[in-house]
């Protein structure tokens, strides 16, 4: 808990913790960690903005008193913010320690396998099983391995990622979906999906191939591809259904996950 | 009152201070830190949710000092429907009090309520004489919850009133008013052009012309710019509407009794069902303003990380 201790002193006084009896109202606080849970509190408010905050207070602190898992507290630190703010590193590394430092039944500590696949079913519980599963293959431990915390940070990390990603493909099913009927034209979706695969490939460590990559996602240049994918299928009646395009378009983002195990 | 877009357009501060979130939870720690003293054994989470629970259902008022009371409109609210929950058989029964007897059942519930808005609730009800007159429970409720809600609003009111009534003795000249209110300059400019009318009327009756103290009304709401609660605009120009003068109690009476004002406030049931009984009343949250709270804290967050 070295990292709580350390953004607690911003709030507080640099006093040394004294476990005496004339503790001071600020040593209180942070000892029974309120300093903290009202840190969160505010995170959390500011970051959702909810229409009436201080229910959401009621709700925030209501479920700190009741929390009891180190499964459910991690689960919960990891989605005070999203993860593409800057203070969710911090959430992250929080939440390993918390199921670190859980103890196993043979007196060892260490998160195993098992706590870590519970985790990211807990995250991925939004997903129907269908969307979980490719994922869950490239991330998921053996029960009976300690992960460390890379394996940790990227298992979540994706989770939070193909989420994400799940619902910018399915929006873009729907521009594709120019006669806005359910169903895109088939040449049209493959020409994109060739352009996001094309566009993946092409990363490497050299940093200009990330400037290449985005002009080839560029509007520009995405329209083009498009009005000769139109051009070439010309009034060809195929078409793809959503799923089918998601699944294709995830499978480009699954293969892009690096596998740490 | 606040719609989605205006919530997000918000800086985080704004939108702190427009919740009042700081002004809790200090008040949320400062009770724990007390609360602590003698239960040393108390759950510090619990106690927060239990703390914001209660300030949810409008029930955090009771007992607690008039300048806590004071500081959000919210609490206001609270304290009025406590006022009014824990004490409507009076009404029932039909009881007549006066102005002090009103202010000790206050005192009950809060131990330094001041007497002025009770006197000034009074003056409402009474038009400012007869203060030791008796006052039926629905009508104390009604004006007190519109002195007490409207407080400052009504203050700067009563200025700017004054300024208009002596503005028609010496017309063409800027009145300063002798009181700590701020008042525009721009506002005082304006006086000079609705001053002759207003001569004109001055022997006509009571009270002044009622475009120029709409005027005053709408450059008050303009001024408060959020940091007080003023009656809604359309409520204030349907009671105008329909007359040429008005008096400042004649127009307070007007606000205390219509229920528009009721409505905005949202604390108090309509006159017809202020006397009923009802067990589930006492129970049941006070209805905020600001609904539609999220289910669950956390699955708010789920869904805002998905």
């Amino acid at each position: 808990m070295a990292e709580k201790k350390l953004s607690k002193t911003n709030l507080l006084d640099d006093r040394d913790i004294k476990p005496e009896k004339t503790e001071s109202p600020l040593d209180f606080l942070s000892r029974t960690g309120v300093t903290s849970e009202i840190k969160d509190a505010i995170t959390l408010v500011i970051e959702n903005r909810p229409e009436d905050p201080i229910s959401f207070m009621a709700e925030f602190f209501d479920s700190h008193a009741n929390t009891t898992t180190a499964l459910v507290k991690s689960h919960q630190k990891l989605l005070l913010v999203h993860h593409s703010r800057p203070s969710f590193q911090n959430n992250l590394v929080l939440a390993y320690n918390i199921l670190k430092q859980q103890k196993n039944s043979n007196g060892l500590q260490g998160l195993t396998g098992k706590t870590y696949n519970d985790l990211l079913t807990l995250l991925c519980r939004d997903l129907t099983g269908a969307e979980a599963e490719p994922l869950q293959k490239r991330i998921i431990c053996f029960s009976h391995e300690v992960v460390r915390f890379p394996v940790f940070k990227l298992g979540v990390l994706s989770t939070f990622i193909y989420q994400d990603f799940l619902k910018q493909a399915e929006s873009l099913y729907n521009e594709l979906d120019l006669t806005e009927r359910g169903k895109a034209d088939k040449h049209l979706c493959e020409a994109v999906l060739y352009e996001l695969q094309q566009a993946t490939f092409k990363t490497t460590d050299d940093p200009i191939s990330v400037i290449q990559v985005g002009s080839m996602l560029s509007s520009q240049h995405l329209n083009k591809v498009m009005s000769e994918a139109l051009v070439k299928g010309g009034a060809s009646s195929q078409t793809m259904a959503a799923d089918e395009f998601i699944v294709g378009a995830a499978q480009i983002l699954l293969e892009q996950i690096p596998d740490f195990r | 009152m606040s719609g989605e877009s205006d919530r997000f357009s918000l800086t985080a501060e704004q939108y702190l201070a427009k919740y009042h979130v700081l002004t809790y939870l200090q008040d949320a720690v400062a009770q724990l830190l007390e609360h602590k003293e003698e239960n040393p054994r108390v759950i510090p989470a619990r106690f927060l949710s239990d703390y914001f629970r209660s300030v949810m259902q409008g029930n955090h008022t009771l007992f607690r000092e008039y300048s806590y009371i004071r500081k959000t409109p919210h609490n206001i609210a609270s304290f009025i429907r406590v006022f009014w929950k824990c004490f409507r058989h009076i009404g029932r029964n039909g009881d007549l009090l006066s102005a002090k007897e009103y202010h000790s059942l206050i005192c009950l519930l809060c131990p330094d309520f001041p007497f002025e808005p009770v006197q000034k609730t009074a003056r409402i009800i009474l038009m400012e004489d007869a203060m030791d007159c008796l006052m039926s429970f629905p009508d104390f409720l009604y004006a007190f919850q519109t002195q007490f809600f409207y407080e400052e609003f009504i203050d700067k009111l009563h200025s700017t009133y004054q300024a208009l009534v002596s503005g028609t003795y010496r017309p063409g000249q800027i009145v300063v008013v002798p009181s700590t209110l701020t008042r525009p300059t721009q506002h005082k400019s304006q006086l000079p052009s609705h001053a002759a009318p207003e001569a004109a009327q001055a022997n006509s009756g009571d009270g002044v012309d009622v475009h120029s103290f709409l005027e005053a009304i709408l450059q008050i709401i303009h001024t408060s710019s959020g940091s007080f609660s003023c009656p809604p605009v359309e409520i204030i120009k349907d009671l105008l509407g329909s007359v040429e003068r008005v008096t400042f109690y004649g127009f307070l009476i007007g606000l205390a009794k219509h229920a528009g004002v009721n409505d905005s406030i949202a604390t108090l049931p309509d006159k017809s069902a202020i006397m009923e009984e009802t067990d589930q009343e006492l129970s049941s949250p006070a209805p905020r303003p600001k609904s539609g709270r999220p289910k669950s804290g956390i699955s708010n967050a789920a869904k805002k990380a998905l």
